[in-house]
């Protein structure tokens, strides 16, 4: 049955009683429904009035809309006559590289609430019967909330169905993550031709929107031999972002070629590609940063994969200066991929460690003095990664807690307390590791040699300020995450659906972060 | 007794006709609440119709501003 939206009082004429002592019934009863006729007028034109009054509301928006359309048609119609097709200029490369046209997607939230509510339907609410009156009782409970909440909650539905949603949201972001690693170690274990793809597909949207900035007939073509010196050159070229380019295709290229071939064809393979690419100077200014740190690269894998031997290198120290700058530029997320070397070390063999290596430096006495310094350096290297200012934190994150908690109990020499959480009970433990060693670190240093002691300590301030820098970016996560969403249905699903439907891409994560609330 | 019906006979007539009178002011009012509810339903299907060309109209100058600007705004 239809809701009745205006009524119309006094709906049975006639059926008054008539009152007692009265002679002329039959005129009685005429006048009370004459009366009754002249209320129903009344209330006839209180509601002829509401409903012209909601009809003028309506057409007077859409007269705002109107007047707005016409000025803007006006400017127009005055700005396509200054237009001028000999001035114009249009690169074809404009044309695809400009940003498509996206028209607004308005959508009409919240169309039925409290606010839009229609007259008559307030007139009718207002009639009914109150709720009874339990907020008289909030001031007396202990948990402060609405008393009347509890008998009656319009918001209840609503609130419910956003803690699924962030929670649904949270879950796939989680396995998304869980999957990436999983996939990554899949790959990198088994496959390493297609590691390589995999690595590279990862960082170049640069190189294909480049690559779709030329139309099909003008793309620079593909005739180099296969994929690390074509990758290497283009991506030299063109990327901005050098370091990270660099040190994603040096690490592509170990596993497929000896570490030095890998650092000696880099230069090479840059060579060779310059003619073909158009900003010479940028390979130029970029090649012996990237040598270097395609040096830094090959021979911190090899470190990594000969961990064991602890040979020291002699050019340890010299790179050891380059290196931190090279750790400071890479960006986080390279972090599980140098954890995980194709070679025989998996993760939790290098991460403890790299955790001793840590908890070495506060104890000088637990190492071989000589075998300390090429493992602690490039360890150190790799760990002051992901504790550089980085977008993905979590993932590194992720892989510290477990270790830590094992490994806790091992190191003799301050010991961290064992963390109940993970990420930050363990951030201050390696930083009042790291406190002590400062202190302990200098007199190592007198005791291994000079140029040593200063690389470690700028190694050891770098990975002190990672440190701090990780822990205020994990508290201003959690508090961004507390808080990630606006109390509106469309925010809330678009997220939803761009977390489910996201291509699995790393750069994803941190723009879904960024422009959370 | 046609003295006495005559009174009884006039109140009954005159009943009749107040009520023939009140019978045509209510069908009136019926007719008028007919005529704003139908009047209201037209309104608003014309209303909707005419917020339609808008929305469209709206759409297409977005579209046009777009193609017409080269990043200046349009003031």
């Amino acid at each position: 049955m239809p809701l009745v939206k205006r009524c119309i009082e006094p709906r049975h004429l006639c059926r008054g009683a008539v009152p007692d002592g009265v002679t002329s019934e039959l005129e009685c009863v005429t006048n009370s429904t004459l009366a009754a006729i002249i209320k129903q007028l009344g209330g006839l034109s209180r509601h002829a009035e509401d409903i012209f009054g909601e009809l003028f509301n309506e057409a007077n928006s859409f007269y705002m809309r109107m007047n707005s359309l016409q000025e803007r048609v006006d400017l127009l119609a005055v700005k396509v006559t200054q237009l001028d097709s000999t001035v114009e200029e249009v690169s074809l490369q404009d044309i695809n590289m400009r940003k498509a046209f996206k028209s607004s997607t308005i959508q009409d939230q919240q169309v039925v609430s409290r606010n839009s509510i229609l007259n008559p339907v307030m007139e009718m609410y207002h009639r009914c019967d109150k709720p009874p009156p339990l907020n008289i009782l909030s001031p007396y409970r202990d948990d402060n909330k609405d008393g009347l909440k509890f008998y009656t909650d319009p918001s209840y539905f609503f609130n419910l169905w956003r803690e699924k949603m962030i929670q649904a949201t949270e879950n796939k972001r989680k396995e998304k993550r869980r999957q990436k690693a999983g996939d990554k170690e899949q790959k990198q274990v088994e496959d390493p031709s297609r590691e390589v793809k995999k690595v590279r597909k990862a960082r170049n949207r640069r190189q294909e929107w480049n690559m779709m900035a030329y139309d099909k007939e003008f793309r620079p073509e593909n005739r180099l031999t296969p994929s690390p010196y074509h990758g290497m050159s283009s991506e030299g070229s063109l990327s901005p972002d050098r370091s990270g380019m660099s040190d994603e295709l040096s690490y592509p290229a170990s596993p497929n070629h000896p570490p030095q071939e890998g650092a000696v064809l880099g230069p090479d393979g840059k060579e060779h590609l310059t003619g073909l690419n158009q900003t010479q100077s940028l390979d130029r200014a970029y090649r012996p940063p990237a040598a270097g740190n395609a040096a830094a690269q090959a021979r911190q894998h090899s470190l990594g994969r000969v961990q064991p031997n602890q040979g020291p290198t002699p050019t340890d120290p010299s790179l050891n200066g380059p290196r931190p700058a090279a750790a400071k530029e890479a960006s986080g997320h390279q972090m599980p991929e140098h954890f995980i070397p194709p070679a025989p070390p998996p993760p939790p063999p290098l991460i403890p460690s790299a955790q001793t290596a840590f908890d070495s430096t506060a104890g000088p006495h637990t190492l071989a003095p000589a075998g300390l310094p090429t493992l602690a350096p490039g360890t150190m290297a790799t760990l002051s990664r992901p504790y550089s200012p980085s977008p993905p934190p979590p993932p590194p994150a992720s892989y510290f807690p477990s270790p830590s908690h094992p490994v806790t109990g091992g190191p003799p020499v301050a010991p961290p307390p064992p963390p109940p959480g993970g990420p930050p009970t363990f951030t201050p433990s390696p930083a009042h590791a790291m406190h002590p060693s400062g202190g302990t670190l200098p007199r190592k240093g007198k005791v291994l040699g000079i140029p040593i002691s200063d690389a470690r300590s700028d190694l050891l301030s770098a990975i002190r300020r990672g440190i701090q820098l990780r822990k205020v970016q994990e508290q201003r996560e959690q508090e961004a995450k507390k808080e990630p969403v606006g109390n509106d249905v469309a925010t809330i699903l678009s997220r939803r659906i761009a977390v489910e439907y996201s291509e699995s891409d790393e750069d994803s994560e941190p723009e879904e972060n960024e422009w959370s609330d | 007794m046609a003295g006495q019906e005559d009174p009884v006979q006039k109140e009954i007539h005159q009943d009749w006709a107040n009520r023939e009178y009140i019978e045509v002011i209510t069908s009136s009012i019926k007719k008028i609440a007919d005529f704003l509810n139908s009047f209201d339903m037209s309104c608003r299907s014309r209303l909707a119709t005419l917020n339609e060309k808008l929305t469209a109209l709206e759409r297409r100058i977005e579209y046009i501003e777009a193609r017409v600007t080269k990043g200046e705004t349009l003031t």
